[in-house]
């Protein structure tokens, strides 16, 4: 046996099925160097017997890369009482073999599992007409309705000889699993009787003697489902990425208009204030339906938050704070490009409080020049800064608090570094605002006197 | 009040936005945020704290808005199964989502229009109006007092003309 990728050395062995160790026919001899299997069943005791065992291909110095192949012998003849004893033939004690839906996801992934090893290609062969598929709603109590699934796919029946891998697609996705104590269901049920499947070429490797089925029923809740396929879906995300176009527009024209007509900038201000608490509406503790989660995306501009991948921290793109997190896509690493937008927000501030201070002092002789800089340097002192501090206050609290909270270890010193980091943002964004209460109000009394003069 | 309200709305909501999903609680989310835009709301109609009657509105319709977004959020809860409902208030999300949006750009064309000499202008005929409503308030509330003073010096003189007549008796 060669790997014609060229990977490693190949190497091929014959072992114990796991669940039919004391089934392992004794008899078997491989001979390594020729790769070749032989019986020598040389007792009657071995006689009307079917015996399991794997033949193993794997990489010689992988762990990870290695196919099991089930594989059965039967040795012809009538059994004996000698044999009995040899080997347990199951008839008083048959293997009850069970199946469950381990999971179904988000995304309409799941799997089923037998709890021993069964004849997959009779399974592959016969997967429609030995299951029956179906889903119930949280309404079922009432409708006493099972519902149909838009398509059903097996998209895998592994070498395990166990698991079935499976997609399954709904057509109203968005309907499904909104309830927190209610769920939609799963319904995975066998539909053939055991004389259909029980035969020599059925659903049991071996003596079909010797097996049962002791479950004919399986379920599962339902999550979520985000399909993306779905035409509704598709057609809220699509108006979601134009939506985020959109929003930026909006904001820096309104910037730009504002600015040119010198109206002052408050209605985009009180605009971005409220898009930023409307933007972390999703992750409140309630199931939306699925779609409506892309109609508050937009608002996350608000936030800076506008690539799907952060750029350096890839990795992050995948950890989600909570199920509520990623059900909005919004993962620690989007979070992060709001916090790098707060740092260079903070530096393109000081950047033009040093042009505008240069531009003040070296005292020019355009008139103009110098007094448009002496007005700007007093909206520096220190307008300029407060409502940068207002904007990027809810993020760097949000952040902060959020980091303190989170449950994993902080094990390298860039964790180190970010959790001091919050004790610090989160203890200032506590004392600051009231310093600078303390201060308006103080100045509130001069300023109203100043105004009845 | 204004600012304070500002950050400690936003401190609270930060705060509990981190609240695990199984921690007890959680209600305290909804039940903060829903309280904290209504009484925003109920502040600036009885205050109406920015400096022109446009930016009042502007800014009370803005959180009116997302008091309404708030109100149909409880709605995706276990509240209701209905599935129609549930459609209903989706519906009422994006309007309002879109509503805020449509205040924002009429607040900006109405800006626009206005310029900065007649927004000086309705900056100063409101700080004028606050003025008189101010001064007209204090004014009420002296008189009020007066009266009350007034009153109090009269009942106090019933119990002395009382004794002299009892004394001509």
């Amino acid at each position: 046996m060669v790997d014609q990728e060229g990977n490693d050395e190949s190497e091929v062995y014959v072992g114990k099925m796991e669940q039919q160790e004391d089934k392992y026919p004794d008899f078997l001899l491989f001979t390594n160097a020729t790769n070749t299997i032989k019986f020598n069943p040389n007792s009657k005791k071995y006689g009307g017997r079917t015996y399991y065992f794997t033949i193993v291909v794997k990489e010689k110095n992988s762990d990870s890369v290695k196919y099991s192949f089930y594989a059965t012998v039967r040795v012809t003849g009538n059994s004996t009482e000698d044999a009995s004893e040899a080997y347990d033939i199951g008839k008083s004690s048959k293997t009850m073999v069970n199946y469950t839906i381990v999971s179904v996801d988000e995304k309409g992934r799941g799997s089923l599992k037998f709890t021993t090893p069964i004849h997959m290609k009779w399974l592959e062969e016969n997967f429609n007409d030995f299951f029956k598929i179906y889903w119930r709603d949280t309404q079922y109590r009432k409708t006493q309705e099972n519902l149909d699934l838009l398509d059903f796919k097996a998209t895998n029946f592994s070498s395990d000889a166990m698991t079935v891998e499976f997609t399954i697609t709904f057509a109203k996705p968005y309907r499904i699993g909104l309830l927190v104590k209610k769920s939609d269901r799963l319904h995975i049920d066998v539909n053939m009787e055991n004389e259909a499947y029980g035969q020599a070429y059925g659903l049991w490797l071996g003596d079909p003697e010797t097996y049962e089925l002791g479950v004919e029923k399986s379920r599962a809740k339902l999550p979520m489902q985000f399909d993306f396929e779905n035409e509704v879906m598709k057609a809220f995300r699509d108006t979601a990425k134009n939506m985020y176009w959109v929003i930026i527009g909006l904001i820096i024209i309104q910037f730009i208009a504002l600015s040119l007509r010198g109206v002052g900038l408050l209605p985009v201000w009180v605009f971005i204030e409220y898009l930023q608490l409307v933007a972390f509406m999703p992750i409140y503790n309630f199931r939306l339906i699925p779609y409506l989660y892309d109609a508050f995306k937009p608002s996350l501009v608000a936030h800076c938050i506008i690539f799907d991948d952060t750029p350096f921290i890839e990795e992050m793109d995948d950890y989600y704070f909570n199920d509520n997190y990623r059900h909005y896509w919004l993962s620690v690493g989007k979070m992060f490009q709001s916090f790098m937008a707060v740092c260079m927000l903070l530096s393109l501030v000081l950047v033009c409080n040093l042009v505008v201070f240069i531009i003040h002092k070296i005292n020019c002789r355009n008139v103009t020049l110098n007094n448009w800089a002496s007005r700007k340097m007093t909206q520096f002192k220190f307008n300029a800064y407060i409502r940068y501090y207002m904007l990027v206050y809810f993020d760097t609290t949000f952040f902060s608090v959020m980091k303190i909270m989170e449950k994993r270890e902080n094990d390298t010193v860039m964790r180190k570094g970010a959790l001091l980091l919050s004790y610090v943002l989160f203890v200032v964004n506590i004392v600051l605002p009231v310093f600078l209460i303390a201060h308006i109000n103080r100045r509130f009394d001069i300023l109203a006197m100043k105004e009845a003069k | 009040m204004n600012p304070a309200y500002f950050f400690a709305r936003r401190l609270l909501t930060a705060m509990l936005l981190t609240l695990p999903i199984d921690n007890t609680f959680i209600f305290l989310q909804y039940v903060f945020i829903l309280m904290s835009s209504h009484a925003y709301i109920l502040y600036m109609v009885a205050v109406k704290p920015f400096q022109t009657p446009g930016i009042n509105a502007y800014v009370l319709a803005s959180e009116t808005f997302y008091s309404a977004l708030i109100i149909a959020i409880f709605i995706f809860s276990d509240a209701t199964p209905e599935m129609s409902i549930k459609f209903g208030a989706g519906v009422a999300l994006i309007i309002s989502l879109v509503m805020l949006v449509v205040s924002n750009v009429a607040m900006n064309l109405y800006y626009l229009i206005q310029g900065p000499a007649k927004i000086k202008n309705s900056i100063k005929e409101a700080t004028l109006k606050r003025a008189e409503k101010e001064a007209l308030e204090r004014a009420e509330e002296e008189e009020r007092k007066l009266k009350k003073k007034k009153e109090e010096e009269e009942f106090t003189k019933i119990p002395d003309e009382t004794m002299n007549m009892s004394s001509i008796d």
